[in-house]
């Protein structure tokens, strides 16, 4: 800006003017790149405390089964879900279809049945396992040597492969072959001969049997690691006014093993719907007429034989949030009021 | 110096490294993966023989060789189907299901690889989906039953009383059957934990009253699986069932229990294909005689269809996932140009191949005599038919096997079989 003057001082005022009204404008400017800056560094503080921090050590650990979980657990569960909404035999294309598989399967008297004979099998062997692993908890929990050798005998089964357990109980349940059987028979019980696995009678009750006798032992560790946890200081004083072992049991032993309570139920409850698949498929296929058919099977068998991927899809969805459902409420409501001693 | 020397070690190591691949690359085996299922021992020796001469014969192919059992391979192959992993070459059998796989792409036709004219007209014809032969046949296998000869003198059953002594009439069956309960012997063997194996009576039993038309209509949707000679057959099936000929506990039967029900003494008769032939040699104790007989007459059933037999056929599917088809073709096609390569199949599993001509060479070829009878029964039949299971569309097939167990014991009637069998095949 020059500024018409008669003399040389106007146009140095007018200079001066001008760079005093620059420097202001550029020093807020600096101020507002600072302030800019200040953001960025917080931001970037942030992320470098995160970085630096142990956290990261702890996400980076998690990473892998994350990654596993993510990959094969919550993206085929979603696909799963996208397969339910549509008719497809495996083979020619999808035909969308929206909620007609979910609506056929309630109509379905079959998926009622396996329905039933799940609730039966997770109650069956809800009763059998936790009682029997609290009782060879509490009972073996002493230190000696023949404690050591029934806790190795009961843990055993364990160590089995399903196959290899589903084979041996199918050869011990065997109508003329089986040792249970030819043992009745010696002992004069020849009216108990069933054919354990062949008549829908017996054949649920013959494969709890044989799922308790597999299983139970893993409830024990479980009860026993439980158990080693609490303080002798309480029985000490509890001891004090009575010597009742039931009301020792009652009182203190059982409302401390909360947690173990609520594992052992968590697995029985998920075992039933999943992993005992493939134990009552190897023993009885679900069979005599679906009388061990368990949701589970009834799918696989929609799938495979049925060519009903759609439809199967479904069915594995409501048992999905059938499970989330049931086990979801326990562990919140534990997590809420953690145990301390 | 030693920059040149290391450029020099360079060259040389790629160079190395380079030809390494080339010679690897060369050198690369045909990988080929064979699945079948394991029914006999012969059976599967036979073929693992096979595979070895065949590898030995032809260094540059790797034949691996897998077998399974019955109901696990059918879900292992269904899941390879879905997720297009399939191996070279698999078994299956020949119906609306495996056509199914060829129409969507899943399978290749052997009639493009290879020569097909060796084969049996009417085998053919099965393997083949509009004139075109799809599957490669690898056997036939005629269902008779098959009698404990000493469970039978013992009883007092002699066949020659019997007014054909190569099959009887239902009543005269009947007969037999009280006879061998009164001698405290079970008379049936048979195990349907897999619930096919009673089906195959039921199968045989509309057969003998409605005819192969009634059945071919009723899959077409022409006719209905509630026509009279379902219901009937249903409900001879079910008197049967409960009337004790079967052994204790026969629905929780399967696998290899079920083939050795014969040889143990727990069945005097088994109604099955000639795969038992096999499994007697393998496991029957020194001594053990047997016989065989057509599946009974019915007087007053469907006149042209009392010696119909039911045979499984079953056959080699070739994926259309296999990168070396000609590989293939070189593995298959002796099977339909050696005769000698196929009298010793027949001798050694105890199966039918599906060549012309194979029947009147195996006469003369030392093949076990009971086999030969099976045979001639299969050459004499007016009409065969298979599996329902594989004839029938997946989704009824499935609800027919879930059924099987039901009808057996009685918890469902004959005609809820059917009933249920028709809404499911009408279900869109």
């Amino acid at each position: 800006m020059t500024i018409s003057c008669p003399n040389n001082i106007c146009f140095v005022g007018a200079r001066g003017i001008y760079k005093y009204i620059f420097i202001i404008k550029l020093n807020n400017k600096i101020r507002e790149g600072e302030a800019i800056n200040n953001r960025f560094m917080d931001r970037l503080g942030k992320w470098r405390q995160f970085l630096l921090s142990p956290n990261l050590v702890g996400w980076l650990m998690c990473m892998p089964a994350l990654v596993f979980g993510v990959l094969f657990f919550l993206v085929p569960a979603f696909v799963g879900f996208l397969i339910s909404l549509y008719d497809w035999d495996g083979v020619t294309s999808m035909t969308f279809i929206g909620l007609d598989n979910y609506i056929e399967v309630f109509k379905i008297h079959r998926y009622w049945n396996a329905m039933l004979v799940n609730w039966l099998t997770f109650f069956g062997c809800l009763l059998t396992q936790i009682p029997l692993a609290l009782f060879f908890a509490i009972t073996l929990s002493k230190k000696s040597p023949i404690a050591k050798v029934y806790r190795s005998a009961i843990f055993a089964p364990r160590m089995l492969s399903v196959a290899a357990a589903g084979l041996l109980w199918s050869l011990v349940f065997d109508p003329y072959e089986g040792p249970l059987n030819q043992l009745l028979e010696k002992i004069g019980l020849e009216s108990l001969t069933f054919s354990w696995l062949g008549e829908p009678n017996t054949a649920l009750i013959s494969l709890l049997i044989a799922s308790s006798w597999l299983y139970f032992g893993f409830h024990m560790i479980i009860f026993m690691g439980g158990l080693a946890s609490i303080p002798k200081e309480y029985y000490e004083s509890v001891q004090l006014d009575t010597n009742n072992g039931l009301m020792v049991l009652w009182y203190i032993t059982i409302p401390l093993l909360r947690e173990q309570f609520l594992i052992s139920f968590v697995i029985v409850f998920s075992g039933t719907f999943g992993a005992l698949i493939g134990f009552f498929s190897l023993m009885t296929g679900g069979g005599p007429s679906g009388s061990t058919e368990l949701l589970g099977l009834y799918m696989v068998s929609q799938a495979f034989r049925a060519n009903r991927f759609g439809y199967a899809s479904a069915i594995g969805v409501i048992t999905f949030f059938i499970v989330f459902i049931v086990l979801l409420w326990p562990v919140i409501q534990t997590s809420r009021k953690r145990l301390e001693y | 110096m030693k920059k040149y020397s290391i450029t020099l070690l360079t060259i040389v190591l790629f160079v190395v490294l380079g030809f390494s691949a080339f010679t690897a690359a060369a050198e690369q085996k045909i990988e080929l993966k064979v699945w079948d299922v394991s029914f006999n021992e012969g059976y599967v020796r036979w073929w693992k023989n096979y595979v070895k001469e065949f590898n030995k014969a032809n260094p540059n192919i790797e034949v691996t060789y897998e077998t399974y059992e019955t109901e696990a391979f059918k879900a292992k192959t269904a899941a390879s189907i879905v997720a297009g992993t399939m191996p070279d070459i698999f078994k299956l059998n020949p119906g609306a299901i495996a056509f199914k796989y060829y129409t969507e792409g899943k399978v290749l036709a052997i009639e493009d690889l290879y020569d097909v004219s060796p084969y049996m007209p009417g085998i053919k014809e099965g393997c083949s989906f509009n004139g075109k032969m799809i599957f490669h046949p690898l056997y036939m296998v005629p269902f008779a039953i098959y009698y404990n000869k000493a469970q039978f003198a013992e009883a007092g059953i002699d066949l020659q009383k019997w007014a054909d002594p190569t099959q009887p009439t239902w009543d005269e069956f009947i007969v037999a059957c009280d006879k061998l309960k009164d001698a405290g012997f079970t008379p049936i063997a048979i195990g349907n934990a897999s619930n096919w194996p009673f089906l195959a009576w039921v199968w045989i039993l509309q057969n003998r009253f409605g005819g192969t038309k009634e059945l071919i209509d009723a899959v077409s949707g022409v006719g209905s699986y509630t026509s009279p000679g379902f219901i009937k057959a249903a409900e001879v099936a079910q008197r049967f069932a409960q009337s004790g000929y079967f052994p204790k506990g026969f629905s929780s039967i399967g696998g290899n229990s079920m083939y050795i029900l014969l040889t143990q003494g727990n069945g005097a008769m088994f109604y099955f294909g000639t795969w038992v032939i096999g499994t007697i040699k393998d496991n029957a104790p020194p001594g053990f005689e047997y016989g065989v007989f057509k599946f009974p007459s019915f007087p007053d059933g469907n006149p042209d269809s009392q010696r119909d037999i039911y045979s499984v056929l079953t056959a080699f599917a070739v994926s259309s996932t296999t990168k070396h088809p000609e590989a293939v073709a070189k593995f298959l096609q002796p099977l339909t140009t050696s005769y000698d390569v196929m009298l010793s199949y027949i001798k050694e599993a105890s199966v039918i191949p599906a060549i012309n001509g194979i029947l009147e060479m195996a006469k003369t070829a030392g093949v076990d005599p009971v086999m030969l009878t099976v045979a001639q029964h299969f050459a004499e039949a007016k009409h065969g038919f298979g599996a329902w299971d594989w004839v029938l569309p997946a989704p009824v097939a499935e609800e027919m096997l879930n059924m099987s167990q039901p009808l057996s014991m009685g918890t469902i009637t004959p005609k809820e079989f059917c009933e249920r069998l028709e809404a499911k095949a009408r279900q869109k």
